[in-house]
């Protein structure tokens, strides 16, 4: 098949979106069926791009209208950004399965349309091969972040939602101010044109830029200090909501920032950028442990686990090395998997026992052992138990940042992986030997299937890593290896 | 295949330090009694004593372990005397270093304390427990000294040191040794259980102690093991600070020479408690025993 | 040999304790599962001895390949030696578990650390290591997750601590050399800290991060505040493993640093020397040291007996550590031989203990009393522990601790040889008070009918009770061994008898002598007249007769003048300091989430405009 209905990734959420008022009157379950449809539907073309992309080797290259970069649009689909617009729609796949349960709030069709833009602002900016068009994607995903966040109309979703706009109106604007000069000094927005000419810009401007660029980025990847949005946003957004934000949202600012940042690796001033956002990452984890260390609200604590983790992504890409970047990739991969897997489990109990506060989980072994059973699977992963997925991802970012002399980091993090074992432990105690009130609840056949399969790809990484491994150093290299992403895309010569 | 001369020689220094420990004990009394202005029973009275008590027409035992107890201390006393070397007997000093015999020194102690648990006497048990914690006080002093002695002299073998010493001088004539000397001697006093240090027994407090239960056969085997003990002991320190000795004659004038030190500062000193006993011997002898240890490294 | 081929040596060994501990917790019916258990238990010991004459003379190598890395097994003398006293340790510890435990949950977790100790004995490169590692120590961690959660999580955040700096130490190893197999990581890293490609601080760095590690498992003060708990509240056929061969795990890890790494010589060329001992080994003496006098007097003043045994763990794996810190020939070989002894004798202490608590359900010394008459045979065990304890010839507790103060001495260290003195004394105390307190004395009303441990028990007491002896004995028998894999100046005149070059110590004479003193103290007594046996309150009461219910023992605070002639240092505690110090981290961490995540969105964009202007400065200049 043409690698052009590639094009469908992004073509398919935005049309559908558009069509779900059409099916507002046939009432809310057939919306959410409908959901289920689009999703699998994204679900079977990434798959098909992603068989494409690995199997030739070479990345799909979609051309907007035809025409040519830079004077068109391109999407990049190469290693990484296959294997990533797999996994952001098999999440919202099972995302909007779990859907089905635990979203009540009414008007379910805005969250229909609001979830589908969601996902189609995730891929446009992991597939996009233009930096405006980065931007672009970016808003729409930020702007359906903000609305859904504050989807379940209580007081605490309003704030939080607004406590996200307005960080996240402000990171925006300066990202695009930054686009802004950068545009201004090469004529071009194409990101590998931008590459090609990175070495040639005015040092001055390219420094501004790029700064504004990372801290715009910074935010929705969030990074320390201008986190401090996140937290709340998860707490107060739907289940599903939450576990797509923490398993591609915020994996689609990471990689944006990755790009970014590798792409203009020959400019004046990259190392400083490196190194502010190394400090960043590892204060991020720092930070993000001890705040989940006293926390009483079980879906609270594992953002804050979600937000550590992705500081370690973030100090992974930042390193500076090839083995670096392999590692981060890995490790979204795995953080991908298991946050999904929490966030699902402990959204099903927030809704089946009414809330997800520590209460809540007590003597959970026993009320609902399928759930427990899979969220202990799920913490000791995260916590980067050996036979565990994170372990292997956790190992080879440890190792590429001693090897580039951040030892010291990597000694914070180690540090701040025992708290984290910490309250993972006080929540596996509290569930298997904490009091039972006697109440055996009924657990749902395709959560339980979904929860059982992630489980088993943790396990399944976690005890044959290579395959797995394979896939994220190519994805790695992907993002890393500039020069072959410049050759890759069919530059049509129109200069500054 | 047996060495037929060994065994005499064992059998007979046996005998000797038996009759010997029982005069020495018999010295003990005397000489405490002279010098509070007192006659005192004659020399031999302890020995008198033991007769007495083997003739005993009827003992009580608590047990076996009860029984056991005199007769595991007093095997281990023997023990320990026929790996000394003493005198110009060799004995079996060359199978067993220094180490074995100060460990089979103390051992006795524990034998009597199994013995005295057994019996159910509150009055024992006080005993035993001081008698631990007496042991715990003064071994750490106890090790430096005789960490020094080694480090000097290079060697384990008790009698490798007798050797030396008669070829170099005695222990003593060293200054860090002196020092060491020092600290054993005022060790020495626990380790015979003389004042200040007979917190042990303590008479006329608990009622001697761990013994207090014991009579008849097992008094007596006590006695004799007491008697074993302090010639075995008077041995080792001579053989450790005084050269050895060539003859008996001479090992005997040396191991009066120890005992008369150690009857003079018992008839000066009352008794400690038990927490004094340990809080001294953690100041004193072990600052002094750690600068002995220095000099000699 | 011929029986098991060698392909399957280092398989079966390392995976038939895992695999049967997983059936016995599938097929939870009783009897099955015992069965299960024992047969998991006694694979290892079988196999090992069947490769003995291999293993020591050359090596049996064994490979996993898992795709990303390959784990890689060896068993030469130094590993075959650890691995058998695991083994033997082991099996005693599934007779014990027959008769304690019901629950197939007790199996499946303690046969998992099993595999994961026999994984880390045998372990060449470091991934297999750490994996390993981190198998053993999640069995123990579930055994003491059960009984009491605050341990437990003092034994998990240790643990996790010293797992961690592990993973940092190999990571750096990794870094500079680039493999992780012990022989070519430690000529790499020798390699590159005498060309000065590696600098001092990093190669210290890696040596402490590694003690740190195996220090936590080992007990070493400070980090030793999981043991009392971790040993105490848990299933004591159980702890006899857990102290007696997961703590040797981390003596191995000791020795690997140190030896196996050859090439942390260059560590000692980075760390240098202090008045003639290398500064490295002499810090660890040093630690070995306070290990055993703090250790051993709190131990002295325990109220509760499975909390005085776990002290006494604590110390005597002090021994060990002090001996290796020592670092002469004689010393190494000692803190070997006493590896085997504790393992023997405290193994065998655990057992009794489980057999205690099983038959009378209490755990403190003041519930106890007068037992001897009714458990005579764990009696005869309990005073051949002791005896190898206290260190009384001709035991195998003797023939180490000799070999150590050797080897002290002769190392021109004598003020850590001053602390075994210290420590070999209150081992007397606390072992003496046991006897008293549990086998002595009145008997309680309740304890009247207490019956004879169960026979597995017994079996169990008794496959560690024989070592005991035998290597009291013939010593020379494990010297030879340890011979092979290590250079010690100490030689094997025979079975009986091992000389250093300035001592020597001939246990057959010692017997036998000593058996001599015996029969002639016997002959005396029996020379005297009868013995009328009377009651044990039938004692000296200055004419007050008694009855049953007056108390003539002294079961409580045994030792309390040495509490008071203490007192000054025991206001110190380092439970308290830890516990100190986790409660600084929670308030630290509320303190953090309320100054940084204070949900005031003004902050929150303050926090914006920092960053901004950090960039921008950096752009401006």
């Amino acid at each position: 098949m043409n690698g052009q209905y590639a094009s469908l990734l992004v073509a398919l959420p935005l049309i559908s979106a558009f069509f779900v008022p059409l099916i507002k009157g046939l009432g809310g379950r057939a919306i959410k069926y409908y959901l289920t449809l689009i999703t699998a539907l994204q679900a079977g073309v990434a798959a098909w791009v992603f068989k494409t992309v690995y199997t030739t080797g070479k990345p799909i290259i979609v051309m907007a209208g035809g025409w040519r970069p830079p004077v068109g649009i391109d999407l990049y689909i190469g290693h990484f950004a296959a294997l990533f617009v797999l996994i952001v729609a098999l999440v919202s796949f099972f995302m909007a399965i779990f859907s089905f349960d635990s979203v009540s709030t009414e008007p379910t069709d805005k969250y229909a349309m609001l979830f589908l833009l969601l996902m189609l602002g995730a891929t446009g900016m992991i597939a996009t091969g233009d930096i405006f068009n980065l931007f672009v994607f970016m808003e729409i995903t930020s702007i359906t972040a903000y609305a859904l966040t504050a989807y379940n109309k209580t007081g605490e979703a309003a704030e939080a939602a607004m406590k996200y706009i307005v960080l996240g109106g402000i990171g925006s604007s300066f990202f695009l101010i930054g686009i802004t000069l950068i545009y201004g000094s090469t004529g071009t927005l194409n990101m590998a044109q931008l590459a090609q000419l990175a070495g040639s810009i005015n040092p001055t401007v390219i420094k501004v830029g790029l700064s504004l660029l990372v801290f715009g980025l910074a935010v929705e990847a969030e990074l320390f200090p201008l986190n401090a949005w996140a937290p709340d946003a998860y707490q107060a957004a739907p289940h599903p909501v939450t576990a797509m934000f923490s398993a591609f949202v915020v994996k689609a600012g990471l990689y944006a920032l990755a790009r970014l940042v590798y792409l203009f690796s020959h400019a004046a001033g990259w190392d400083f950028i490196l190194k502010l956002l190394v400090i960043m990452a590892t204060l991020t984890v720092f930070a993000a442990e001890f705040s989940a260390l006293r926390q009483r609200d079980v879906k609270r604590m594992i953002a804050y686990s979600s937000i550590s983790q992705v500081g370690l992504i973030a100090l992974a890409l930042s390193v500076g090395s090839q083995l670096g970047v392999q590692a981060g990739v890995f490790h979204m991969i795995n953080h991908a998997v298991v946050k999904t897997l929490l966030f699902l489990t402990v959204g099903y109990v927030g809704v089946k026992v009414g809330g997800t506060g520590i209460e809540n989980f007590s003597g959970l072994g026993r009320k609902m052992p399928l759930t427990a059973f899979a969220l202990t699977v799920g913490a000791l992963a995260a916590v980067g138990i050996p036979l565990f997925n994170i372990f292997w991802s956790k190992v080879w970012i440890i190792i590429a940042s001693i090897e580039q002399g951040y030892a010291w980091e990597a000694g914070v993090v180690l540090a701040a992986s025992v708290v984290e074992a910490v309250y993972y432990l006080r929540l596996i105690h509290t569930m298997w030997f904490g009091g039972w009130d006697g109440m055996r609840i009924r657990e749902s056949l395709p959560l339980g299937t979904i929860a059982l399969f992630l489980v088993l790809l943790i396990l399944a990484i976690g005890v044959y890593p290579n395959p797995f491994w394979t896939l994220a150093k190519s994805a790695g290299t992907d993002i890393f290896n500039v020069s072959r992403y410049i050759a890759n895309v069919p530059l049509m010569g129109v200069g500054p | 295949m047996f060495d037929w001369r060994l065994i005499l020689d064992a059998i007979g220094i046996l005998i000797y330090a038996l009759i010997v420990g029982f005069i020495f004990m018999g010295i003990e009394r005397k000489a405490m009694a002279r010098i509070q202005r007192r006659i005192g029973p004659p020399i031999y009275q302890p020995i008198i004593d033991t007769l007495k008590l083997l003739g005993k027409k009827e003992s009580v035992s608590h047990g076996f372990v009860y029984n056991f107890g005199p007769v595991f201390a007093l095997g281990v006393s023997i023990t320990a005397l026929l790996f000394i070397p003493i005198a110009n007997f060799q004995l079996f000093s060359s199978n067993a270093d220094l180490i074995v015999v100060a460990y089979l020194l103390e051992v006795p102690m524990l034998g009597i304390m199994l013995g005295a648990m057994s019996s159910g006497n509150p009055y024992s048990a006080l005993g035993v427990q001081r008698g631990l914690l007496t042991m715990v006080a003064m071994q750490l002093p106890y090790g430096l000294a005789i960490i020094a002695l080694v480090q000097h002299w290079g060697t384990f073998k008790l009698s490798q040191l007798v050797a030396l010493q008669q070829l170099q001088g005695w222990s003593i004539t060293v200054p860090a040794l002196a020092l060491a000397f020092i600290v054993f001697d005022i060790v020495f006093q626990a380790l015979l259980g003389l004042e200040p240090f007979d917190i042990i027994t303590a008479p006329a407090e608990i009622s001697m102690g761990p013994m207090v239960e014991y009579g008849g056969k097992h008094a007596a085997l006590l006695f004799t093991q007491h008697a074993v003990q302090l010639f075995a002991e008077t041995a080792f320190f001579a053989v450790l600070f005084f050269g050895g000795a060539s003859n008996l004659l001479d090992l005997f004038l040396k191991q009066l020479l120890v005992l008369f030190i150690a009857i003079f500062v018992a008839s000066i000193y009352p008794r400690f408690t038990i927490d004094q006993a340990a809080k001294f011997f953690w100041k004193w002898p072990t600052i002094i025993g750690i600068i002995a240890v220095l000099l000699t490294v | 040999m011929t029986l098991v081929p060698e392909a399957y040596v280092v398989p079966l060994t390392l995976f038939s304790p895992l695999v049967f501990g997983v059936l016995a917790w599938l097929f939870d019916r009783d009897w099955v599962r015992e069965t299960l258990g024992v047969i998991g238990a006694a694979v290892p010991l079988t196999v090992l001895s069947l490769a003995y004459e291999k293993a020591s003379s050359g090596t049996i190598s064994y490979t996993i390949d898992t795709g990303v890395f390959k784990l890689h097994f060896v068993l030469n003398s130094l590993s075959w030696y650890f691995a058998f006293i695991g083994a033997l340790v082991g099996i005693a510890m599934a007779f014990g578990l027959s008769s304690t435990s019901r629950r197939g949950y007790d199996w499946l977790f303690s046969l998992m650390s099993f595999t994961g100790v026999m994984g880390v004995f045998l372990a060449r490169d470091f991934v297999s290591l750490f994996l390993f590692w981190e198998l053993m120590t999640f069995g123990s961690f579930m055994m003491v997750l059960r009984r009491n959660r605050h341990e437990s999580l003092k034994y998990f955040v240790l643990s996790v601590i010293g797992a961690y700096s592990m993973l940092l130490a190999i990571g750096m190893v990794y870094a500079k050399t680039g493999t992780l197999d012990y022989a070519m990581a430690s000529q790499t890293l020798l390699l590159l800290t005498k060309m000065g490609g590696v600098s001092k601080a990093y190669v210290d760095t890696i040596f402490a991060l590694f003690l740190l590690a195996f220090g936590v498992k080992a007990g070493v003060v400070p980090l030793h505040v999981w043991a009392p708990g971790a040993y105490g509240e848990n299933d004591q056929s159980y702890t006899s493993f857990f102290s007696g061969v997961l703590s040797k795990a981390g003596v191995y890890g000791f020795i690997i640093t140190l030896f196996v790494m050859p090439s942390l010589y260059g560590i000692y060329f980075a760390m240098g020397t202090f008045h003639g001992h290398l500064t490295g080994t002499y810090l660890i003496a040093w630690a070995g040291a306070v290990t055993v006098v703090v250790a051993s007097f709190l131990a002295v003043l325990q109220e509760d007996i499975r909390k005085l045994l776990a002290y006494s763990s604590v110390g005597q794996v002090g021994y060990i550590i002090l001996a290796l810190g020592v670092f002469n020939g004689v010393a190494v070989g000692g803190a070997m031989f006493h590896v085997l002894s504790h393992a023997m004798f405290k193994g065998l202490f655990w057992l009794i203990s489980a057999a205690l608590i099983l038959r009378t359900g209490k755990t403190r010394f003041e519930d106890f009393g007068g037992l001897a008459e009714k458990m005579p045979v764990t009696f005869a065990m309990a005073l051949i522990a002791v005896l190898s304890l206290a260190g009384i010839p001709p035991m195998a507790g003797f023939a180490s601790k000799w070999l150590i103060y050797e080897g002290a001495i002769q190392a021109h260290m004598p003020l850590v040889a001053g602390t075994i003195f210290l420590g070999s004394a209150l081992a007397f105390a606390y072992v003496v008070r046991f006897l008293y307190a549990v086998w002595f004395g009145q008997r309680p009303s309740d304890l009247d009918d207490v019956r004879e441990a169960p026979l597995p028990l017994l079996v169990g007491m008794t496959v560690l009770a024989i070592p005991n002896i035998v290597f009291g004995i013939a010593p020379g028998l494990a010297v030879r061994l340890i011979n092979r894999f290590f250079n010690t100046n100490i030689t094997v005149n025979s079975y009986y008898s091992i000389s250093t070059p300035t001592g020597t110590y001939n246990a057959l004479s010692v017997t036998l002598v000593l058996i001599v003193g015996l029969a002639i103290a016997g002959l005396v007594y029996i020379y005297g007249a009868n013995a009328r046996k009377i009651k044990v309150t039938n004692t000296y009461q200055s004419g007050n007769p008694v009855t049953e219910e007056y108390n003539l023992v002294i079961r409580r605070n045994f030792y309390r003048p040495l509490a008071e002639a203490l007192d000054f240092w025991l206001k110190y505690s380092w439970d308290r300091f830890y516990e100190r110090l986790a409660n600084l981290s929670e308030d630290f961490a509320d303190w953090l989430r309320e100054g940084f995540y204070n949900g005031n969105v003004q902050s929150y964009s303050w926090y914006l405009a920092i960053i901004l202007l950090i960039l921008a400065i950096w752009g401006v200049l």
